[in-house]
């Protein structure tokens, strides 16, 4: 655990010396900020600011995510890092799952960074202190950590490039796929297609179990058990990935 | 010369090109349409939804800042703002605003220019319901349809119906609350008012609203009542009352009556009764009791 430790604080300690990570932010912050102007167009209608705000607040934890999670791995066997640390009594699961925990770490700083930003936004336009858009925020933060998580897990068997259209390409169809299994039953697709877009649905993770940003822009409530089966889908997918990530890597050739 | 001849042709050319460009731009405009494209023209909103990436409401919400300004064309004739609205909620449907927005302004779009269509107020009482069905918590498109009802429908029942959904509605600011819940208390107004709830009580399936129209007509009476009393009060010690308790300390009623709705009842100038909206309800349940006539 504690080798984890070491490497996760590590990792942590690389990536936030990336000048690219302070330009994201600066620029998700702006872009928070520029909420307040949008706010004039749409005739300071709080549940547009709010959508707008909420929006920037996953869409630069998204690039973040897609940024760390697929050059971080390659970046360590660039600068011979990973011969370095596994050289050492680490074993290459604790490597791995270092890396993980720090860039989960480094995500979790600019997701706090993103709320204060976001909640300065709300309450500025006179929407108080949104408990909902945190809520919402905080599920967009386990959706990164399994996006990491797919992340890291592509990382080991694959090319830093590759894993970037890897990763894109599963976060887009997680999020279309309940859309899919939905319009499928809509139209009365049957038989052996419906089959292939259920089975989709099921291996794919299913990213829209994270996306309760409308429930908190309407100001809707949302039942606990909603929030708590996306955390224990995500803890168990990842796990999964995680997993298969440690015996791909336990069995590459570096 | 043949160098002279090359520069002439290559002059030409320029030339041929920049007025091809210009023909071009030219030919363009004069088949470009004349007014924005109405946005289902550009895909349907359930692909919208399915490529969004879940970010419903902030693309509305985008969609939403382009359209509302398209009302404007609505005065030349130009009804593309409705169906893009249609479009709007079909991408968001919670989004409350559009429905609000449209319920209020489209019926000072004179009906003449929706040729072959209903008219204005009835379309945007047709948007109103459309946001009631899936907007629960926006107090302004009960509040504004009512609105539309009484001043463009004339239609005092709707009105106040619509007018105590608006009371009804979580977050309704004071002043909309306390107009809404006022709506025909005015004592000039009074016994059409009383007259409408009686027939909404007897005419309506639902015993939730039997009950509360059978409280609006106790609450007016209650006014009636109340005003009665300040008047009494009044020929006795030469002003009116300030607040209901001076009616009971000076023996003019035996006790204030219960405001169904659970509010405070207060004196307006010239002796008229009216709710204290500014304290909360007191009751969870209207509570319906007989009047005792004042002294």
């Amino acid at each position: 655990m504690r080798n984890i430790w070491v490497v996760a604080k590590n990792t942590f300690k690389l990536e936030v010396r990336e000048k690219i990570l302070y330009a994201i932010i600066v620029f998700a912050v702006l872009y928070m900020l520029s909420s307040l102007f949008l706010a004039d167009l749409v005739l300071k209608e709080l549940p547009m600011v709010k959508s707008f705000a909420l929006a920037g607040t996953y869409f630069f934890n998204a690039i973040l995510a897609l940024f760390l999670g697929t050059t971080s791995f390659f970046k360590d066997v660039d600068r011979k890092v990973v011969y370095f640390v596994l050289s050492k009594p680490v074993t290459r699961a604790q490597f791995l799952l270092g890396k993980f925990l720090g860039l989960c770490l480094v995500l979790l700083a600019t997701t706090a960074i993103f709320m204060v930003a976001y909640l300065g936004v709300i309450g500025y336009e006179g929407g108080g202190f949104d408990v909902m858009g945190i809520v919402a925020i905080a599920l967009q933060y386990v959706e990164m950590v399994l996006f990491i998580a797919f992340a890291t897990f592509v990382s080991t068997f694959s090319t830093s490039l590759l894993s970037i259209v890897y990763t894109s390409a599963v976060f887009f169809a997680g999020h279309i796929v309940s859309a899919l299994v939905a319009d499928a039953q809509a139209i009365h697709i049957t038989g052996l297609k419906y089959r292939l877009v259920q089975a989709l649905y099921y291996i794919f993770p299913n990213l829209e179990k994270f996306d309760i940003r409308d429930f908190a822009v309407h100001a809707i409530a949302l039942p606990a058990s909603t929030f708590v089966l996306a955390v224990a889908y995500a803890a168990v997918y990842a796990t999964l990935l995680l997993v298969a990530g440690i015996w791909i890597f336990n069995h590459k050739e570096i | 010369m043949v160098s002279r001849f090359g520069s002439g042709m290559k002059a030409l050319i320029v030339i041929l090109f920049i007025a091809a460009i210009a023909a071009t731009q030219y030919d363009y405009d004069l088949v470009k349409p004349s007014g924005p494209p109405s946005l289902a023209s550009y895909t349907s909103p359930e692909f919208v939804r399915l490529v969004d990436m879940g970010f419903h409401s902030t693309v509305a919400s985008a969609l939403w800042a382009g359209t509302m300004p398209e009302i404007l064309d609505l005065f030349v004739g130009k009804t593309e703002y409705v169906s893009d609205v249609a479009y709007v909620s079909s991408v968001d449907p919670k989004l409350g605003y559009p429905y609000a927005f449209s319920v209020i302004a489209i019926p000072a779009i004179p009906a003449g220019r929706f040729a072959g269509q209903d008219a204005s107020d009835t379309i945007a009482l047709a948007i109103g319901r459309k946001g009631l069905e899936n907007v629960q918590n926006d107090w302004r498109i009960p509040y504004y349809m009512a609105i539309d009802y009484y001043l463009d429908a004339k239609d005092e029942r709707s009105a106040l119906t619509y007018f105590d959904v608006a009371a009804r509605t979580p977050g309704i600011p004071d002043y909309a609350e306390r107009f809404a819940l006022n709506f025909g208390v005015g004592a000039n107004q009074r016994a059409t008012t009383e007259e409408l709830w009686l027939t909404i009580a007897s005419s309506t399936n639902d015993e939730a609203t039997r009950e509360r129209a059978q409280a609006y007509v106790t609450r007016l009476q209650i006014f009636d009542y109340l005003e009665a009393a300040a008047r009494i009060y009044k020929q006795a010690r030469g002003t009116y009352p300030t607040s209901t308790d001076e009616l009971v300390a000076a023996r003019v009623i035996p006790e204030v009556p219960p405001d169904p709705f659970g509010y405070t009842f207060v004196f307006r100038s010239g002796g008229h009764a009216d709710i204290d909206v500014t304290k909360p309800s007191t009751l969870a349940q209207p509570l319906l009791q007989s009047i005792v006539a004042p002294k």
